[in-house]
């Protein structure tokens, strides 16, 4: 009987674990958000660029290709290729394995987006914040790539199931920013359409 | 060799193996950027053309890579583990493997960054340690177990790539989640659903049906092992049924011929009385061969009846019974014996254990092949028991040889080879033991103790002393 302790605790743990992933994969409490922009902010030519290197960039990109934008996607744009844009919108998202892949460091991803946020605000140039990872990338370096242009953002739209999303929202409260929460990725067209459009 | 002394290198060997798999496990994905780097574009390039294909081979490629590090994981630290903790007992091996794979688990997030579920590494290492419950320790064990592993680790990696489940916490690494990301793009999760929770459970059945073929190839080994040993009783008991049987007939045998011997020593007797030789006449002397010839049948017809029918002896009175039968005539042997005081009588069958002292001095006079030699029968008190040391300065036995001497069937003289088999045979039937110590060219001194029988003087006193009490 004994050996079957250990194994008891795994399984004990394991139980655990879903039980409190489970109920923290909650949909967010009721907040106050645009379903989408009343007016445009945006003009075209965009360019999309991501901040973490993570692939939802990619998926933005095919978004706004789906959708007719004329868009480039450039994960390692830097502050000075915003010359050639009218917009800016920016995929957050940590990748740990998307930063290896691009030869960039945590911190120069820090301070590649810190660069593309002033500038965008010097130019004035908007910029729109996207969060399509949900609680995939709900990590505190997403945060903190967020935080560096959280005073430059125009719009943000995150998807609804993210468990700190109220983070964000605080955030971006000072700067009376409109915030669009939505559904699934599939929802994401409506308002990144009505942002340029 | 003891049994400490052949595991130790053994789990030397098996410790160093199991770190250099789980080092090499945490420092693979190191060596692995290319292929991560791989994945990666790959994942881009189906997001850009919208191929679902090209994602499901990312899946494939993905599975691949993390089934061959946590496999170096895992199991490294299970041998480790098993290594380490093999003298304590399951319990502490299972907690030995459970802090080592947890490490191990959070070094690797440390290092890389990349968000592992613990809901799987849990799950992971509770099957890994219920197989190692189950699966018996046979041959290839490890071999065995690694295929399990790999077997499971495979169905691990699918249920990291099965969307729906992410809600319970599985596949939240960085790539899991961008693949399952793309497929929820693409196909609305529908593929990956599907296609992942297919291999997740054929590779959870066919962890299943390996280690119950293994857990029923091990039984059945038990099995036969058991009829065999259960075989080779009842053949030796058949062999001992039939060669009780012939005893029984070698029995009645003997007992029959009392009847002709009697018969001969009577008449004998008879032409004796009748012819009433000279006692110095050859006549007479081969009346008394005769009568000595027929009282030694005797003896060996009442040895084989009552084999274990013992009484208690002087060891004067037993040498002097071996020695008067001993044929030294043409021999140039120099016989010394030498009987310590107060040497207590011994509880034996006077004609088997003299046999048996006649063998071992047989063996002293054709060792010297008619040269001169000398036999010493030294007998003294040690403990408890009474010491018989024969020791002859013959050529001596090789070390080789003085292996087998007690084995049935061995003779270094082209005889049946049943002397010395024979002798220990008789002296472990007294409750004795026999050992042979020898120097080639120099000596050979045989050493046999038997149970000195006090006691048996004593009660025989007794019983004398109650005898003349009760007559007076």
């Amino acid at each position: 009987m004994q050996k079957y302790i250990p194994i008891a605790i795994c399984f004990a743990i394991l139980l655990i674990l879903l039980i409190v992933n489970t109920s923290s994969y909650k949909n967010t409490d009721h907040v106050n958000a645009y379903p989408n922009l009343p007016a445009p902010i945006g003009k075209e030519k965009i360019l999309v660029t991501s901040a973490g290197q993570a692939i939802e960039g990619a998926i933005v990109q095919s978004i706004a290709e789906s959708l007719n934008l004329q868009a480039d996607y450039r994960p390692r744009a830097l502050a000075s290729d915003l010359y050639d844009y009218h917009s800016v919108v920016v995929v957050l998202g940590y990748s740990a394995n998307g930063l290896n892949y691009t030869h960039h460091t945590y911190e120069e991803e820090l301070n590649r987006i810190r660069g593309i946020a002033a500038e965008a605000k010097k130019t004035q140039l908007p910029l729109i914040a996207v969060h399509l990872s949900g609680n995939y990338r709900d990590d505190k370096k997403t945060f903190a790539l967020f935080q560096q242009l959280a005073d430059s953002t125009d719009y943000f739209i995150a998807l609804k199931s993210m468990n700190n999303i109220s983070d964000y929202q605080r955030e971006l409260a000072d700067f009376h920013t409109p915030v669009t929460l939505i559904s699934d990725r599939e929802s994401f067209k409506i308002p990144f359409n009505a942002a340029f459009r | 060799m003891t049994r400490k002394n052949m595991q130790i290198p053994k789990a030397y060997w098996l410790a160093t193996v199991g770190m250099l798999l789980l080092v090499c496990g945490e420092l693979l994905a190191i060596g692995a950027m290319d292929w991560t780097a791989a994945i990666i574009e790959s994942l881009l390039n189906s997001i850009e053309t919208k191929d679902s294909g090209m994602m499901l081979v990312t899946a494939f490629s993905y599975v691949a890579k993390y089934l061959l590090i946590f496999f170096l994981i895992y199991f490294g630290a299970y041998v480790f583990a098993t290594s380490i903790c093999w003298k304590l007992g399951t319990g502490v091996f299972a907690f030995a493997f459970m802090l080592l794979t947890t490490m191990a688990m959070l070094a690797f997030q440390e290092i890389y960054h990349e968000h592992f579920s613990f809901a799987a590494h849990f799950l992971t290492m509770g099957m890994i340690l219920l197989l190692h419950v189950y699966i018996p320790k046979q041959k290839y064990y490890y071999g065995i177990f690694s295929v399990l592993v790999v077997l499971l680790l495979i169905a691990v990696q699918w249920l990291q790539l099965i969307p729906m489940f992410t809600p319970l916490g599985f596949g939240s690494d960085d790539i899991a989640a961008a693949i399952k990301m793309a497929d929820g793009y693409f196909n609305d999760y529908s593929l990956l659903n599907t296609l992942c929770m297919i291999f997740f459970i054929v590779f959870v059945i066919l962890t299943a049906i390996f280690a119950f073929l293994v857990i029923l190839q091990d039984k059945q080994m038990h099995t036969r092992k058991k009829f065999e040993v259960q075989g080779a009783a009842l053949r030796e008991t058949r062999h001992a049924l039939a060669e009780s049987k012939v005893y029984e007939e070698i029995a009645n045998l003997v007992h029959d011929l009392k009847t002709p011997l009697v018969t001969v020593e009577g008449l004998v007797s008879l032409i004796e009385m009748k012819m009433q030789a000279d006692p110095n006449s050859p006549s007479a002397k081969y009346f008394q061969r005769i009568g000595q010839s027929v009282d030694k049948m005797k003896d060996m017809i009442s040895e084989i009846l009552h084999e274990q029918a013992k009484k208690a002896m002087e060891v004067e009175e037993l040498l002097r019974y071996v020695t008067s039968h001993l044929q030294l005539d043409e021999q140039l042997v120099d016989l010394h014996v030498r009987i310590a005081e107060d040497i207590p009588p011994i509880l034996i069958n006077k004609i088997r254990f003299s046999r048996a002292i006649s063998n071992v001095l047989e063996n002293a006079i054709h060792s010297f092949r008619g040269k001169p030699g000398r036999i010493a029968i030294g007998v003294a008190m040690e403990g408890d028991a009474v010491v018989f040391r024969i020791r002859d300065n013959g050529p001596g036995i090789m070390p080789v040889d003085l292996e087998a001497i007690f084995e049935e069937g061995f003779s270094t003289k082209a005889s049946s080879g049943l002397g010395l088999s024979f002798v220990k045979r008789v002296v472990e039937s007294h409750d004795g033991h026999i050992q042979v110590q020898s120097v080639p060219k120099s000596y050979t001194e045989v050493r046999i103790a038997v149970p000195a029988a006090r006691d048996a003087r004593s009660q025989e006193l007794s019983e004398k002393q109650q005898v003349l009490g009760g007559k007076s």
